[in-house]
């Protein structure tokens, strides 16, 4: 057999055993070990998943896994959701729909903060749901709402989306981030247009809420500043290069800790209960990202990647048209498994590939995510329903429903991202450090 | 008749052990984590306010990274949270899916045993190495870090094979 024919069984074996259940780092780590010794020997294929297992899990890149992972348990733990939510209430409240409109724009600011989807989701319908259900908001709009706004968490920064994908690409993990600012902030105003929409059609969906004039709503802006300074010290720190991602996850983690601290907002028990959970999402990734570059080393042994990139580029097809194809796929893939399953699994492969058609890297890198997360809520399957499901009393055919203006929505504004790149790569092409 | 009564709860307390072996490790893991956010977070701070940075941040954070992302694979395995795909499995009779949770254990299995072992056959190789089994700043040894990657994989291989036990007793009962 060839190395590319080894390579492409390795694939296909990867994606069956990882379609029935078999966890995505363990079939990573046995079938890049396998194709390794089927190319390269035993021998040497026993010291190299030793050598990449141990640089991987010693790198001080990588140590922004666990360090942004913390920073965003802390800030799940504290009130800096609420208090986001709060503020965006006396806002936005009063029109038509308003307690929806102020959930994408607390998703936002939360997301501004912790950089996963499916905790900032849950933390808003722990805080936003209750609220919306009280004033007899319609339950389908409420879900919709904040699942579609959980969506956020891992496209504004700080984002573990992000940061896998610098892990995997060596594309600048400082530079995704700062990507994702114009992209989330017009998913926010997009949001909010499909509620207004909806509500205009419908007005029994959202009631208004009661009235608030300019002092209060000045007044109310002081809520936000847990979420402002966190967010100005991380990434403006990134964006004015004072800081590496690695640092700047650090900062943000010890920022995080000491804002709920001084606030009385954590306990000693919550502290750790953050830290212990950090550790076993960390391990979680860190099992990924071993298993991804032991795979890797495998691919990279069959040339499969280059020479795939070499014959699609020869092909001569259109290269919208292959993105289409790419993006359905992930949409597919999104629906069933964990972003970071995807990322690791898909990236390696189609990175090089799409990149090589001439996309920008980091205009891919956020429409990748900005598409794996529509995925996380699609129906039927969308993971991030079923997590959110858990957290508010309504059932899953409610969020069904309720999320499908949403991703009507996304598909509009993911079509606006691909017409005009250079709202996701404006900003980071400014920036001063890397 | 003592002894082939606590000989039945063998498994049973190697079970109860490993757990609470997964779960102190977890815990170690998380102190290194505070430790890692506080260094880097003073090295920050000296390089900017006292224009003395901490030397060597770099090395001893990556190093602390083996504790942080590994020392808490064992016990994400013994709370089943590795990532996987549920959506298709969850359609098969309950035999079928504890059949093809059985390979997946036996699958991980597998990959731990094999890094933990390897890992450690390059540890001893570290440490008769003449030169070059330190660190570039700090002269720190490489060895002790790859005994905690082997030893995170290796409890992480021994969890996995009790999963194996009772995924394999769920095949077999009627």
């Amino acid at each position: 057999m060839s190395p590319v024919e080894i390579g492409f069984i390795g694939l296909a074996l990867m994606i069956i055993l990882v379609l029935f259940g078999v966890h995505v780092a363990f079939a990573l780590i046995v079938l890049g070990f396998a194709g390794l010794v089927m190319l390269m020997g035993l021998g040497p294929a026993l010291s190299s998943i030793a050598i990449v297992s141990f640089d991987k899990t010693t790198d001080y890149q990588f140590a922004v896994v666990p360090l942004f992972l913390l920073m965003g348990a802390f800030v799940s733990r504290s009130q800096i959701g609420k208090e986001a939510y709060e503020m965006a209430r006396v806002w936005v409240g009063q029109l038509r729909g308003g307690l929806a409109m102020a959930t994408s724009v607390a998703s936002g600011l939360f997301a501004a903060a912790c950089g996963s989807s499916l905790a900032s989701a849950v933390a808003m319908g722990k805080i936003a749901y209750p609220e919306m259900k009280r004033h007899n908001y319609d339950a389908k709009l409420s879900v919709g709402s904040i699942a579609a706004g959980g969506t956020l968490g891992i496209l504004i920064p700080p984002s573990m989306g992000f940061i896998i994908i610098g892990i995997l690409t060596q594309v600048s993990v400082g530079k995704l981030f700062i990507a994702g600012i114009i992209p989330g902030i017009l998913e926010i105003v997009f949001y909010m247009g499909t509620i207004y929409v909806l509500c205009k059609f419908n007005p029994q969906m959202g009631p208004p809420s009661v009235k608030t004039n300019m002092r209060q709503k000045f007044g109310a802006l002081k809520l936000s500043w847990p979420v402002v300074a966190l967010f100005m010290l991380v990434i403006g720190g990134i964006y004015g290069g004072v800081f590496t991602p690695t640092e700047a996850g650090g900062v943000g983690a010890f920022g995080a800790l000491v804002i709920s601290l001084v606030k009385r907002q954590l306990s000693g028990s919550g502290f750790a209960e953050c830290l212990l959970d950090t550790a076993k999402m960390s391990a979680m990734i860190m099992a990924l990202i071993i298993g991804a570059f032991i795979f890797n080393q495998f691919l990279a042994v069959t040339r499969i990647t280059f020479l795939a990139s070499e014959y699609i580029v020869a092909l001569e097809l259109n290269k919208y048209g292959v993105l289409a194809i790419v993006l359905v796929l992930y949409i597919i893939l999104g629906t069933i498994i964990d972003i970071y399953g995807i990322l690791v699994i898909t990236v390696p492969i189609l990175f090089p590939v799409m990149t090589a058609l001439g996309f920008d890297p980091i205009w891919y890198g956020v429409i990748m995510v900005r598409i794996v997360e529509i995925g996380l809520v699609s129906p039927p399957f969308g993971i991030n329903l079923f997590g959110l499901a858990g957290v508010v009393d309504a059932p899953v055919g409610t969020l069904y429903r309720g999320v499908i203006p949403f991703l009507i929505a996304d598909v509009l504004n993911v079509a606006l991202l691909i017409a005009v790149p250079s709202l996701c790569t404006f900003l980071p092409y400014m920036m001063i450090g890397r | 008749m003592q002894w082939r009564n606590s000989f039945a709860k063998l498994p049973v307390r190697i079970e109860a052990g490993l757990q609470g072996v997964s779960r102190v490790m977890a815990i170690i893991a998380a102190i290194i984590l505070a430790i890692m956010m506080l260094l880097t977070v003073a090295d920050v701070i000296g390089r900017y306010f006292f224009n003395s940075p901490i030397k060597g941040t770099w090395e001893v954070v990556g190093l602390l990274l083996v504790f942080a992302g590994t020392w808490g694979l064992a016990f994400c395995q013994a709370q089943k949270s590795h990532i996987k795909v549920t959506v298709l499995v969850q359609m098969l009779p309950r035999r079928v899916q504890a059949t093809i949770r059985s390979v997946a254990y036996l699958v991980g299995f597998a990959g731990f045993s094999l890094l933990s072992w390897r890992v450690f056959v390059m540890a001893k190789k570290y440490l008769l190495l003449p030169r070059g089994n330190v660190t570039d700043t700090l002269d720190i040894p490489y060895a002790p870090f790859m005994l905690a990657l082997s030893i995170g994989a290796g409890i992480t291989a021994l969890i996995l094979v009790i999963d194996l036990i009772r995924s394999l007793a769920e095949v077999i009962r009627k």
